[in-house]
């Protein structure tokens, strides 16, 4: 009984909740991140109770139930509470996995915890203890992580279930939809009569790989009990983080890209950041009213204060601030050590163009061809190296002086 | 050039050039790249190695056709 999933369906209103009590209960929507297509991107069970769904635009949600209350995402809050219960799981295991597909669901390995935690009914209670009750979470436990997400889907609010027999029994009762597919291959498992995981467990897998592939196989796995996944503890990896708070909240670029550069001094000031370079960072704004904003800049290759100030300047200018920022932080993550650039040197021109043109005359008259190539840039913010410059044939002739 | 491996992770431990055995010293920095999936895809995981003789190179895995490679512009 080695694996539990602490489950929190609609994290991301749930998480809202635990900021705004009152909201408890109440039809809530979560609405799109800033810029996006106005549709409903989750609802809670009080909401879909009245109609709504996801993807069903804001304007219908008003129409259909004007008590419902749209909120905004708030990434920041979310990452901040996930990294809360991340940390509280890990004071009983070790090995916690986010799931990064579903937000709100975390495998816990309770693999040599039974001393520990005791039997598995009550590790589930103290998992279930580790989460605030207000978002509503549930604890599956069975002898894989699919199994164990099922369990915990199958859960009530606030409750517990642990697989005790075969775990293929246990989920052969399970909506086909359980399984970790894209909408359309669920689809062609239901087009063929296929509506629980017990009627796809029944089929022979060398049909299934046959007719669906690999994918349809892992499927098949599933359903029938085998999941050889194993749960990987969150990567550590080491960051640098400054945060500024703001004397006023500010509304302009210029205030921003002040903010900005003086985090990047800060950063770069810090031990942890001496001559080494970064390869992400990420800029973080704390909105006015409790929102917040963030935006993500990858170094086509990494790099030093100047380059992580100039990477985030061009996506502040691009983007619109949905708010007054109260604080802005600054996190530098992907660290390497620093190396150098060997850099043409100014005015290192090539071999005088006529030199070029007889060596040119040579190389044609001993293999019919030219052999002689100039560097040029094709695309030079290419992320694959080789697509950032070409060859072309070079006749010194035709392209004197250059 | 051949390289040789270590671990489930396969992180390069030696270079194989011209019959002579490099060990890898230490491995400086290691990122991945997914792109082009519309055309021919590339998934490529890139090393940034040290060998033992302080000379750096970079190797990448191309996880296309299992085989390795030297970036060597």
């Amino acid at each position: 009984m080695p694996i539990a999933c602490v489950s929190i369906p609609h994290f991301a209103l749930r998480v809202a909740v635990l900021d705004r009590p009152e909201l408890d209960g109440a039809p809530l929507v979560l609405g799109p991140p800033a810029g996006g297509r106005p549709v409903v991107a989750d609802a809670t069970p009080e909401a879909i109770a009245r109609g709504i769904r996801a993807g069903l635009g804001l304007r219908e949600v008003t129409a259909l139930c004007p008590e419902a209350t749209i909120l905004p995402p708030h990434p920041l809050r979310e990452a901040a509470a996930l990294d809360r219960i991340v940390a509280a799981l890990e004071g009983l295991s070790p090995l916690i996995e986010p799931d990064p597909e579903r937000p709100g669901n975390l495998y816990v390995d309770l693999l040599g915890l039974e001393k520990h935690l005791g039997p598995p009914r009550a590790a589930a209670a103290r998992l279930l203890a580790t989460v605030p009750p207000v978002l509503r979470p549930r604890v599956g436990v069975a002898p894989t992580p699919f199994a164990a997400r099922v369990a915990a889907s199958r859960a009530a609010p606030g409750g517990t279930l642990t697989v005790d027999g075969e775990t293929a029994e246990f989920l052969a009762s399970s909506p086909i939809a359980s399984l970790p597919l894209p909408p359309d291959a669920l689809r062609r498992f239901e087009r063929l009569g296929l509506r629980t995981l017990g009627d796809l467990a029944a089929l022979p897998a060398a049909a299934v790989q046959a007719r669906f592939g690999p994918s349809g196989r892992r499927a098949w796995a599933l359903a029938s009990g085998h999941d050889d996944a194993r749960i990987h503890p969150r990567p550590r990896p080491e960051s640098v983080t400054e945060t500024l708070a703001m004397p006023e909240p500010a509304t302009s670029l210029e205030t921003m890209l002040i903010a900005l550069t003086r985090l990047a001094l800060r950063a770069f000031e810090r031990p942890a950041l001496t001559e080494r370079h970064v390869r992400q960072a990420r800029l973080r704004a704390a909105l006015e009213g409790g929102r917040s904003w963030e935006q993500l800049a990858t170094l086509r290759e990494p790099g030093g204060q100047w380059r992580v100030v100039q990477a985030l300047t061009y996506r502040l200018q691009a983007a619109t601030l949905p708010g007054p920022v109260e604080a802005v932080t600054l996190e530098l993550s992907g660290l390497v050590d620093a190396t150098g650039r060997q850099e043409s040197l100014p005015g290192l021109r090539s071999r005088r163009p006529r030199q070029l043109a007889e060596a040119g005359r040579e190389l044609r008259q001993r293999y019919g061809t030219s052999t002689l190539f100039r560097v040029v840039e094709v695309e030079p913010w290419s992320r694959i190296p080789e697509r950032r410059r070409a060859l072309m044939p070079y006749d010194p002739s035709t392209n004197r002086g250059r | 050039m051949t390289v040789l491996t270590r671990g489930p992770e396969e992180l390069p431990a030696a270079l194989v050039e011209r019959g002579r055995r490099r060990p890898v010293a230490r491995i400086q920095d290691g990122w991945r790249i997914d792109d082009e999936w519309w055309r021919d895809p590339i998934n490529r995981r890139y090393y940034r190695v040290m060998l033992d003789d302080g000379s750096l190179r970079t190797l990448y895995h191309n996880l296309a056709d299992d085989r390795w490679y030297e970036q060597s512009y």
